[in-house]
């Protein structure tokens, strides 16, 4: 259970009446309002609609959910201009930052989320300069799914639970 | 690292947002799979940061009670686990497990979970235990989760504490010549007037003396000023030397004479607790000394104690005569109304008299009364395997007018039950009868028996119709 979902829970038990608990803090809030406002601007009154659709799941959802509902919401254009798709994107970024931000841990959670967005930005755009879409969206994904499990290894071995035969 | 449900269902957003990059070729999808992606690979490494400084700075100390307990009986294991407060961001939860054999005596809540922001929690798990054994306690379980909920981690700690539970505790008995005897505790009356609550005497006032100490009860009874005097009361500081030597675990049948040394010395401790009473220990193997605890009245060293007397094994090597018997054996042998044997005689006994004084028991006694001087109350606890020795022993002990407590086992209980050795065992117990009562007539000393109950009665009423008891008080 995330944090967000814990604290959506907590609150809840507090507070009998309320029905729909905000998860978002003014970060994602924000994020969602900005990714909200592009779709609208890119598909005009269905866009409002998706837009307002997009701000009132993303405000009570947890952070992949409303990250999900936002770039579903983007895809509704069929301006596939990248400028303000890539504008979205990094609003919609703030989801996880504003997670990262509301849980009780360090600034290195926040400073890796950067570190690396920029890192993956920056390979796909390369990427998608030599390589079509459907090959670089694949490749990101191999490339997490890899980049995810060396972790894991690392922590394993690091950690003395990885014995020699192994 | 283990993966949560919450990890695989944002991994699935990202897979689908692969799936839809595939599909329909729109570069919007491509920023949900990165984003995806960064997230899951930032909380990774986060975690993995977490799960490394936790386990190089997480402690957990597993502790029991008691190294060693009885069948059926319950100690208590403590779990304490402790983090340095700047890595108390995240949940830590500690189960414990327990082998076959040893069961958690109440519903105990498992685990003990650290919260996030807690640094410190303690939990006492008490342990029931059903059959005898050395039990390794498996080491706990830690795991650990990050702070987001993506993944969990299980690390290895600290190995858990040996118990070793003992079979049921003996029947036994303790008295003189088969009769038992009341308890050697209670209170203690020093026979000098002093600060208490019985009353002494009561006395005219004197005038030298301080007048809160008049009585004005009895004074405005009889007309004059008296004082009530009490009788004084004191703590008796109790010294257990006990015997651990190879003799105490020779045995034909299950039980060893420990085992009834072991009890004895526990009542002797139970006794001391009651009243009260400083308590130390002095545990005696075949090379000497093997514990000692110095005396005090906490329950710090009560339970030292308890553990110590609980852990006691037989130590040397079992079989051989003690010295003393053997040249005790050889003086007997000599000729008497030959010059030869006359001649010697006297070197046989010398020898035999150096055998016992070079005892590591007689040298223990020596020492303890030593270092205790003849205020504490000494209590021998031993077999009757080297008669010399126990002889030798109990008159280091009451050196300078101190009291001596004497716990004998008589090791002719331990051996063979067959029914057609039943009166050669009755023949030895009343030599062993004669040594008790030969100790027990020194003034300041008490000589009792510690032997099995059942095994006890069976020789005594074997022989009752046939032979008179005339080793009895």
């Amino acid at each position: 259970m995330s944090i967000d979902e814990n604290r959506a829970e907590t609150e809840s038990t507090v507070h009998d009446q309320k029905l729909i608990t905000l998860t978002r803090g003014p970060v994602g809030i924000a994020g969602l309002i900005v990714t909200a406002g592009i779709i609208g601007f890119l598909n005009g009154s269905l866009g409002i609609a998706v837009g307002g659709v997009v701000l009132a799941i993303g405000l009570v959802t947890p952070a992949p959910l409303a990250f999900g509902v936002g770039v579903a919401g983007l895809l509704v254009s069929t301006d596939s201009s990248l400028v303000p798709l890539t504008i979205g994107g990094i609003a919609l970024a703030s989801v996880f930052v504003d997670q990262a931000m509301t849980s009780p841990t360090d600034s290195n959670l926040l400073a890796a989320i950067g570190l690396i967005g920029v890192i993956l930005a920056g390979v796909t755009g390369a990427l998608l300069t030599v390589w079509p879409i459907p090959i670089v969206a694949v490749t990101i994904t191999l490339g997490v799914a890899g980049s995810v499990y060396l972790i894991h290894r690392y922590e394993r071995v690091t950690l003395g639970l990885v014995s020699d035969i192994q | 690292m283990q993966a949560t449900r919450h990890f695989w269902a944002t991994a699935l957003v990202g897979l689908l947002f692969s799936l839809l990059a595939v599909g329909g070729a729109q570069p919007a999808v491509l920023i949900g799979v990165a984003g995806v992606g960064t997230w899951l690979i930032a909380t990774a490494w986060n975690a993995a940061r977490t799960f490394q400084t936790l386990g190089s700075e997480l402690t957990v100390e597993y502790t029991l009670e008691t190294a060693t307990t009885y069948v059926d009986s319950t100690t208590t294991a403590t779990v304490t686990v402790t983090r340095p407060a700047a890595t108390a961001n995240t949940p830590v939860s500690v189960t414990v497990t327990l082998p076959p054999g040893l069961q958690l005596a109440t519903s105990t809540p498992q685990p003990l979970t650290l919260a996030a922001g807690e640094t410190t929690a303690t939990r006492s798990l008490p342990i029931h235990t059903t059959v005898a054994g050395q039990f390794e306690l498996p080491e706990p379980t830690i795991e650990l989760s990050d702070v987001l909920g993506l993944y969990t981690e299980t690390i290895p700690t600290t190995t858990g504490p040996r118990l070793t539970v003992l079979p049921p505790e003996p029947a036994v008995h303790i008295g003189k010549g088969g009769q038992s005897y009341g308890s050697a505790f209670g209170e203690h009356s020093t026979d000098r007037p002093g600060p208490g609550i019985a009353v002494r005497e009561l006395r005219q006032y004197t005038a030298e003396e301080d007048a809160i100490n008049i009585d004005w009860k009895s004074t405005a009874r009889l007309g004059e000023p008296y004082v009530r005097e009490t009788e004084g009361e004191t703590d008796r500081h109790t010294a257990l030397l006990v015997d651990h030597r190879a003799a105490t675990g020779q045995s034909a049948g299950t039980e060893t004479p420990l085992e009834y040394i072991r009890e004895a010395a526990l009542a002797m401790t139970a006794g001391a607790v009651d009243a009260g009473d400083p308590l130390s220990l002095w545990t005696v193997g075949a090379d000497g000394i093997t514990e000692t605890i110095a005396p005090g009245s906490t329950p710090t060293t009560y339970n030292r104690v308890r553990s110590a007397l609980l852990a006691l094994e037989p130590t040397g090597t079992a079989g051989r005569r003690p010295p003393s018997a053997r040249t005790q054996s050889l003086t007997e042998t000599l000729p008497t109304d030959s010059q030869i044997g006359e001649t010697l005689r006297p070197y046989a006994a010398t020898t035999a008299r150096d055998g016992v004084l070079d005892d590591v028991f007689l040298k223990a006694v020596q020492r303890a009364r030593q270092e205790l001087g003849t205020g504490a109350w000494l209590v021998l606890v031993t077999t009757d395997a080297d008669p010399a020795q126990l002889r030798e022993s109990v008159t280091v002990a009451t050196a300078g007018g101190a009291a001596v407590l004497v716990l004998i086992v008589p090791t002719v209980l331990f051996g063979t039950n067959r029914l057609d050795a039943i009166s050669d065992t009755y023949e030895a117990y009343t030599e062993f009868e004669e040594l008790r009562r030969q100790l027990d007539n020194h003034p300041r000393v008490t000589a009792l028996e510690v032997a099995p109950r059942e095994r006890l009665q069976t020789v005594l009423s074997s022989n009752r119709s046939t032979h008179t008891p005339t080793g009895t008080q």
